[in-house]
């Protein structure tokens, strides 16, 4: 295994940059402000972008926006092939989902052999009164997932479904809210 | 009376259509193995665009329309843009065209591509899906991966020229909002050569499918132009003596409701009536890459009709499961065409034409992926929107498409359920039909009594 600051990180940020669609993309570029040299950066819109990458490490990882509301952390990590969500209709001319995306470029064996998915829950963010300001509530993503994603790569062998915002998650947000309200 | 105990119902159904656009199910009902009725059932909900659009501007349209679907976004775009531009009497210069074809290349190039790969494909290996192809050989995954960077091209055309890939945002009646700089078009000319090749080897592999043995006595129409493969413009042809301007059109074809589907059925008519003594199917007609290849091969480039000649496939075909080697010709059209136009690409002198809103009625028509896609606007002397109609292809095709069921439902009442579904919904995706939003699994249910 080389040296950790060997090991570059690619993180795919789907979105749009149209309503809460925008978040994945948001922090993305929060992130590529952080100047991280070991972390690659790139807004996609379309997940069958996925199939046609050419990973340069051990380790890809993929940020998109979540409606649902998911427990305790605003931010899930999902070690693929384990993903929540399966979509009844995976594949259209209009839209191929995350899920059959990935599967799809395992198929055809773009994919390295760690990929996190990281799900940012846009549930409470969109709430008429949300929990924190949503300049403040992205910059504590970003944060939250670039320290993550320095962990991970460290050994990403060992990365696991769970958390990023742990432990307490979501009251930690409203802890912080607190702190610099 | 023993005739009757005898006589046996058999409804095939499919709840949800796999592999094609939207919320659609069909139902085949058959008594003694003659079939009763068939049913394309598109139950998404209504949409109600035509209505929401009245006392809109006529300047929002093109953006308003460009929602009605996420992979034509551009079809609708071309289509308000010249309707519009009809009642306001603009007459946008040739650079402007140019690079409304060129957006409509990469459209074409995005929306077929994906259609071949991962859609229609695997049907002609009784395959799942297009992940289960690319799995079954390193051949077949070559070909996937092929079909996903085409794609990806295609998107970059729309991305530059129309801001962004999906819903673009930069077409404006009377030219764009911005164009494109020459330096920033040739970047792109690498990668569309590269998907030139592509696309080549795209029709070889294609026209190298068993096909099954069907044909109709198919009414094929689209737009057709002297000077060029018509996307943007041209008059509207069949290969049964149509011909006829855009404006003409609702003497020509009429839609009617249906109880069974929210999607309007578009049917051929005489003098805006049907053809007496018909039958159900009356005045069906196709539109879409087969039709269009039929009738404007000859007005294609020339390296699509070389590559053509070498096929297996001969055209003029009536066997719709070879649409999808049309479609492939199409690529390979869109592909030479959209490295032409950058080639020679010169930017106009200002993005847009300027305009006063006036009062009038206009009709155009330009071909989407899928077909003729037909808008039609009025606007009262303030330019406000006070009439739209909007005839999409998958209406246009929609009684074609339960024809064809209804053509091969005697073979399916034999074969296993699962056997029958598939078939059915192969046949089907000879359309591309463009509902909304995918099924992957399917629920057949066979009824008998």
């Amino acid at each position: 295994m080389p040296h950790d600051t060997e090991l570059p990180v690619t993180l795919f940020a789907l979105g749009t940059p149209h309503g809460l669609d925008q978040l994945a993309w948001v922090v993305a570029g929060q992130l590529a402000a952080r100047n991280a040299p070991w972390l690659s950066v790139e807004c996609i819109r379309d997940p069958l972008r996925l199939g046609v990458i050419s990973s340069s490490g051990p380790l890809l990882s993929i940020l998109d926006t979540t409606l649902d509301d998911l427990p305790e952390s605003p931010l899930w990590r999902y070690r693929w092939p384990e993903l929540p969500v399966a979509t009844a209709r995976p594949v259209s001319s209009h839209a191929v989902d995350l899920r059959y995306a990935l599967e799809l470029a395992a198929g055809l064996q773009r994919l390295p052999p760690v990929v996190l998915v990281y799900a940012l829950s846009a549930a409470r963010w969109a709430e008429p009164q949300p929990t924190l300001p949503p300049d403040q509530f992205l910059r504590e993503v970003a944060d939250r997932l670039l320290e993550d994603l320095r962990l991970q790569r460290r050994h990403p062998e060992n990365a696991r479904t769970g958390p990023v915002f742990s432990p307490g998650g979501w009251a930690c947000i409203e802890t912080t809210r607190q702190q610099t309200g | 009376m023993a005739a009757r105990q005898s006589e046996r119902i058999k409804t095939i159904r499919v709840d949800a259509l796999a592999r094609v656009e939207g919320e659609g199910a069909f139902t085949i009902r058959l008594r003694d193995h003659r079939v009763e009725d068939v049913q394309l059932r598109i139950y998404e909900p209504p949409r109600f665009y035509e209505a929401f659009m009245r006392g809109r501007a006529a300047t929002e349209a093109p953006d308003i329309t460009a929602r009605i679907c996420g992979i034509c976004p551009v079809a609708y775009q071309m289509s308000a843009v010249r309707a519009v531009e009809k009642i306001y009497q603009i007459h946008v210069p040739p650079e402007i065209r140019a690079l409304r074809q060129l957006l409509y290349c990469g459209e074409w190039i995005e929306s077929h591509s994906l259609h071949i790969y991962l859609l229609h494909a695997p049907d002609f290996f009784r395959a799942e899906s297009a992940l289960a192809l690319a799995k079954s050989s390193p051949e077949l995954r070559q070909h996937i991966e092929r079909g996903l960077r085409m794609k990806r091209h295609g998107n970059e055309i729309v991305e530059m020229i129309g801001g962004r890939a999906v819903h673009p945002i930069n077409v404006k009646v009377g030219g764009f909002y911005r164009v494109p700089t020459r330096e920033e078009l040739q970047r792109l000319l690498p990668d569309l050569r590269w998907g030139r090749d592509a696309a080549i080897e795209t029709a070889k592999w294609v026209a190298s499918f068993d096909f099954p043995d069907f044909t109709d006595d198919y009414e094929f129409v689209a737009l057709q132009r002297e000077d060029e493969y018509a996307i943007l413009d041209g008059v509207v042809c069949s290969n049964k003596g149509l011909r006829i301007r855009e404006e003409e059109f609702p003497d020509h074809f009429r839609e009617e409701q249906v109880p069974h589907s929210h999607a309007l059925h578009s049917r051929k008519v005489s003098n805006g009536e049907a053809v007496p003594g018909s039958d159900r199917f009356a005045g069906c007609y196709q539109v879409g890459p087969l039709a269009r290849w039929n009738l404007n091969r000859a007005m294609a480039p020339e390296i699509a009709r070389q590559v053509e000649a070498d096929l297996p496939v001969r055209f003029p075909t009536a066997n719709p499961y070879q649409s999808i080697v049309a479609r492939s010709l199409e690529v390979l059209t869109a592909f030479d065409t959209a490295i032409k136009l950058i080639e020679a690409y010169e930017p106009p002198a200002s993005p847009s034409v300027p305009f006063e809103p006036r009062s009038g009625t206009g009709a155009a028509i330009t071909e989407a992926p899928r077909g003729m896609l037909y808008h039609r606007y009025t606007t009262d002397d303030r330019g406000i929107l006070t009439e739209v109609t909007i005839i999409p292809p998958t209406s246009q095709n929609q009684l074609r498409i339960e024809k064809d069921l209804y053509l091969i439902a005697p073979r399916l009442v034999e074969l296993p359920e699962e056997d029958a579904c598939w078939e059915a919904e192969f046949a089907i995706r000879n359309y591309d039909p463009c509902i909304s939003c995918a099924t992957h699994f399917l629920k057949l249910q066979i009824e008998r009594q």
